[in-house]
């Protein structure tokens, strides 16, 4: 996974939610939606110097998944016994095996600049990633696909800037929601479709505001609203 | 639940995990050792200007979860059908509604100063905590009972600083294990009992910073290990 991989798939996100190209590049993106999610960060693995990435953002060593397995030996890390007199000795023993394993993965493929990524396949820029497929820039995700800039959410499909939701597919902005499809700017909401802007409400579909529209009203004003979240400067 | 409750239960955690009775206030040991945990801040609703409780800062309007009820619970929501002409008069009529939940809870009890508490109990300061039961300063904890000051872990009791974990008991300062019991700072462990200072070994007992101690040893770095833990300047 690199950078043109996750864009093609940015793309196809937006395509797929939107229904147009995407007029953004992956910086313009990465930038307008994701100031506020807690992603990998770039850190210097203490072992080889090598540059790798982790979620974590206290501490101040770290080493890659291969290096930090057996710690360097051959007797699964376990070493000689040394006296320990005191908590002091315990602390500098501690010292050298102190290391936070970055780009953690277990039973994934194609994912790159991400820690903690477990069964799941193309994975960019993103931590704490579950049974998951085509996931960017995005932290605590299960059970979803083709998703960007999310949060806390299972069981997405084609989402952006999903928050703390399920089972949403083709959506943008959604928060502490369930059942949405195609819906853009929703929070706490269930069972809608085909809405906007709408909060604590419950199936219906064609709302903009909590207010009712006819499909031809609401397309009109979905296409302004399209054109104002991906333009560069909103 | 209140401060005095949660400090009944921080000090069964604390009994329990080292054996000892918690010389620390609530508040010295949040301060301590929840530093780097991500809480629910304290913000105003926005409709009353009474304190409450949110995961998310970034918002600027806020509403309590009961304000929410009370607010919605008539007509579902649903508002009378104004004219919408241009997206300025979208974002306007969002604004009417656009308030961010908090306190928000789900099928639980006693719960405070916490926000996103799915099926749980007794609940203090934490965020998306789910089936859980007696948590303190914690976010992201799922089917979980005893756990202070930990995040993004499932599965784990009587643990203080568990982060990244799961199938955890009676343990201080875990990461990124599994099946860790009565053990004090473990990196990328699996299934370890009675250790400290360990990275990246698995299946031993009475190992201190990888090494293997006899019982009498190990138990008397404890004590040390301990109180040092459990001073409020350490």
């Amino acid at each position: 996974m690199n950078e043109k991989e996750a864009k093609e798939i940015l793309d196809k996100i937006v395509k797929q939610v939107f229904g147009v190209e995407n007029p953004l590049s992956l910086k313009q993106m990465v930038e307008k939606f994701t100031f506020d999610l807690n992603l990998p960060n770039r850190v210097t693995d203490s072992i080889d110097g090598s540059e790798t990435w982790s979620s974590s953002s206290t501490a101040t060593k770290f080493t890659k998944m291969d290096n930090a397995r057996n710690n360097g030996n051959n007797f699964d890390g376990l070493y000689a016994t040394q006296p320990i007199k005191d908590i002091s000795d315990i602390l500098a023993k501690w010292q050298h095996i102190n290391l936070i394993t970055t780009e953690f993965a277990l039973d994934s493929i194609n994912y790159a600049e991400s820690d903690m990524v477990l069964e799941s396949e193309n994975v960019f820029h993103s931590t704490n990633i579950i049974r998951s497929k085509n996931v960017l820039f995005s932290d605590t995700i299960s059970n979803s696909e083709f998703v960007f800039a999310s949060y806390g959410s299972e069981q997405v499909t084609y989402c952006l800037r999903d928050e703390f939701s399920i089972r949403c597919t083709n959506s943008f902005g959604t928060t502490r929601s369930a059942d949405l499809t195609n819906c853009i700017m929703m929070h706490d909401c269930g069972d809608m479709q085909d809405s906007m802007f709408c909060s604590n409400m419950k199936g219906r579909r064609f709302c903009i505001a909590n207010m009712q529209f006819d499909e031809v009203e609401y397309r009109r004003l979905r296409e302004q609203v399209v054109g104002w979240i991906l333009s560069p400067g909103s | 639940m209140n401060a005095t409750e949660a400090k009944q239960i921080l000090d069964k955690i604390i009994g329990q995990i080292c054996g000892y009775q918690n010389p620390l206030s609530l508040e010295q040991f949040m301060q301590k050792f929840a530093f780097d945990v991500r809480l629910p801040q304290q913000v105003f609703d926005s409709t009353d200007n009474s304190p409450t409780w949110a995961s998310s800062t970034n918002p600027t309007r806020f509403i309590k979860q009961e304000t929410v009820l009370a607010r919605y619970g008539i007509n579902d929501g649903f508002k009378e059908k104004q004219p919408i002409n241009n997206l300025n008069e979208l974002l306007s009529l969002w604004n009417e509604i656009n308030y961010f939940t908090t306190e928000r809870q789900i099928e639980s009890l006693n719960v405070a100063e916490s926000d996103y508490v799915l099926k749980s109990e007794n609940v203090y300061r934490s965020q998306d905590i789910r089936r859980s039961k007696n948590i303190l300063f914690s976010d992201g904890i799922e089917d979980s009972e005893f756990i202070a000051a930990s995040q993004r872990s499932g599965g784990n009791a009587f643990c203080v600083r568990v982060e990244d974990s799961g199938e955890c008991s009676n343990s201080f300062g875990v990461s990124w294990s599994s099946k860790i019991t009565n053990s004090f700072f473990i990196h990328d462990c699996s299934d370890m009992a009675d250790s400290m200072f360990c990275s990246g070994i698995k299946g031993r007992q009475y190992c201190i910073a990888n090494m293997q101690f006899e019982k009498e040893e190990y138990e008397k770095l404890k004590q040390q290990v301990v109180q040092w833990i459990l001073t409020p300047s350490s």
